[in-house]
């Protein structure tokens, strides 16, 4: 598998859990600002960046996150976790 | 000292009941701040975000945190 396309999936990985992390933080902080600003600006980029990944390589999930491009995409190879990083 | 109204009349439990103000422990949690972070491949290598949940505190697991 591609290099870019592994590096893509890579930083996907590291900003969604950043994501999570905040989400678990603001949970017992809600009023955190700063935590807030950082959780939108992640969350923001990791639409992006999941936007771009499957534009180029084909959706992530199997329903209801993104539109398919025909013919459907999910059935093609690999499955997410065929993946070999 | 404070007054006990002792439901057993005997000084027993009143002697015990003062050594138990020397001795009973208090445990607490430190609130959490959200002052750094790490880059974010050293967070999803450390299983956390946050520097300050790593241990041995400090110094941290990984030592290039990013200040905010």
């Amino acid at each position: 598998m591609h290099k870019e396309r592994l590096d893509m999936l890579k930083r996907i990985q590291e900003v969604e859990f950043a994501c999570i992390d905040l989400n678990l933080y603001l949970d017992t902080h809600p009023t955190d600002q700063r935590a807030l600003m950082d959780y939108n600006a992640y969350t923001c980029q990791l639409m992006m960046l999941k936007r771009q990944y499957e534009c180029q390589y084909g959706p992530l999930k199997n329903f209801g996150c993104s539109q398919s491009q025909y013919p459907w995409k999910w059935i093609d190879d690999p499955w997410p976790w065929e993946i070999e990083y | 000292m404070k007054e006990y109204e002792c439901i057993h009349d005997n000084g027993y439990m009143q002697q015990n009941l003062e050594m138990l103000r020397y001795m009973l422990a208090k445990a607490y949690v430190p609130y959490q701040m959200y002052n750094m972070k790490y880059p974010l491949d050293k967070a999803l290598m450390a299983g956390t975000l946050f520097p300050e949940l790593v241990k041995p505190w400090p110094p941290y697991y990984y030592e290039d945190v990013v200040k905010k």
